[in-house]
């Protein structure tokens, strides 16, 4: 009686262990999730391979795009997110592909694709160890997503336990201008961003 | 008249027998899964330096290699434009252009560098018959005659502190041996 009682408290055990086991592993994409480092606008955030900062965030409801003498406006149900800054590789050249802004509600924008690539923006560009360069990303959401924002850069959105450096960013919805312009320069910095008038 | 505990200490035997084979069987499972992986990551990756000079021959991959040049120019706000210029020449410039060719530049940090997509203005102005040449790989190679060497550039940029430059030039077919060339002191 002893020796049934002995086993079936070891099957409730195992049972119980398996059971708790399957409910708090955790998900293959939790193991997998990039390396975060966080940080504010304006500080250097570094990551294992590349180190970045962000100076300033500003929002309009239409994005003017200066290039080689002409100008073309973009609209938007919503407004434009510009966010200007730099980045520079530590130990390799390499390629920021995957940018976003993560809302406070936890929806995620992924960078624009209208603007041309006559712009010299993130994605594209190549860093290169111990020469900052300047970084601008633009993104397109609801004015409601721009309080608080944050922004999320990274090598690759494929590559597990890579780098993420995320800035949170002071942008707000009471500070959307109506319009800016970026323009292309042939020299020094590749852009200028210019408020309307 | 058999004796109970003769069975009890057989099955306490089989248990730790199982254990211990336990112990052998994980790590030599876990080993077997793994070698081809660490065996084929080992492969990929240049471990076996061939040192050369600038203006040296060498052989490497079935081609005699000549690094040319391999110079440093000013470039402006605090960074420096590096062009190497090579060559090599082989019987099957066909066999040699179908083998991917990574060039790359380290210094004594151990920061490496991957040549530019376009050439900086400093090399073009300096040496405009570097823009003539390709990159390492096929279209150099078929530009070539066998025996006849196949003209390759590359150019870099790096911080203007730089140093200990070193230029290494790895066929995938000849890895894990690359061959590597150090900037001529100045």
């Amino acid at each position: 009686m002893t020796g049934m009682m002995r086993t079936a408290l070891a099957v409730t055990f195992a049972a119980a262990a398996l059971y708790a086991l399957q409910h708090t592993r955790p998900l293959y994409s939790d193991i997998t999730s990039p390396i975060v480092s966080w940080g504010g606008m304006g500080e250097d955030v570094e990551a294992s391979a590349f180190r970045l900062s962000l100076d300033r965030v500003r929002v309009a409801r239409t994005l003017n795009v200066e290039t080689f003498g002409k100008t073309k406006p973009y609209t938007s149900s919503g407004v434009w997110v510009v966010a200007e800054g730099k980045a520079e590789a530590k130990f390799e050249t390499l390629s920021l592909i995957s940018g976003e802004w993560l809302s406070r509600r936890g929806v995620r924008y992924i960078l624009t694709d209208r603007i041309p690539a006559t712009i010299e923006m993130m994605p594209g560009d190549v860093y290169q160890p111990g020469l900052p360069r300047p970084l601008l990303l633009v993104f397109e959401m609801p004015p409601e997503a721009v309080n608080g924002g944050t922004v999320v850069v990274a090598r690759s959105k494929l590559m597990p336990l890579d780098d993420e450096i995320r800035i949170a960013t002071d942008a707000s919805e009471a500070d959307i201008e109506p319009a800016l312009t970026i323009r292309r320069n042939e020299e020094g910095q590749p852009w200028s961003i210019l408020p309307q008038g | 008249m058999v004796d109970p505990s003769a069975g009890i200490g057989r099955s306490h035997r089989g248990y730790w027998l199982s254990m211990a084979a336990l112990v052998v069987a994980l790590p030599a499972a876990l080993a077997a899964q793994s070698w081809e992986d660490v065996r084929a990551w080992r492969a990929q990756h240049g471990r076996e330096p061939v040192p050369a000079a600038v203006g040296q021959a060498i052989d490497y991959a079935g081609a005699r290699w000549t690094v040319t040049r391999l110079t440093r120019l000013a470039g402006g706000q605090g960074h420096a434009v590096v062009l190497a210029e090579f060559e090599a020449a082989t019987a099957d410039p066909q066999a040699a252009g179908s083998s991917p060719c990574q060039v790359l530049l380290a210094d004594g940090d151990g920061r490496t560098w991957q040549p530019v997509l376009f050439a900086d203005p400093a090399v073009r102005k300096t040496y405009p018959e570097a823009e003539e040449r390709s990159l390492c790989g096929g279209p150099a190679f078929a530009a070539a005659a066998p025996g006849k060497p196949a003209l390759m550039a590359a150019s870099f940029t790096v911080p203007a502190s730089a140093r200990d430059l070193t230029l290494s030039i790895a066929m995938l077919t000849a890895l894990p041996a690359y061959l590597s060339v150090s900037e001529p002191r100045q």
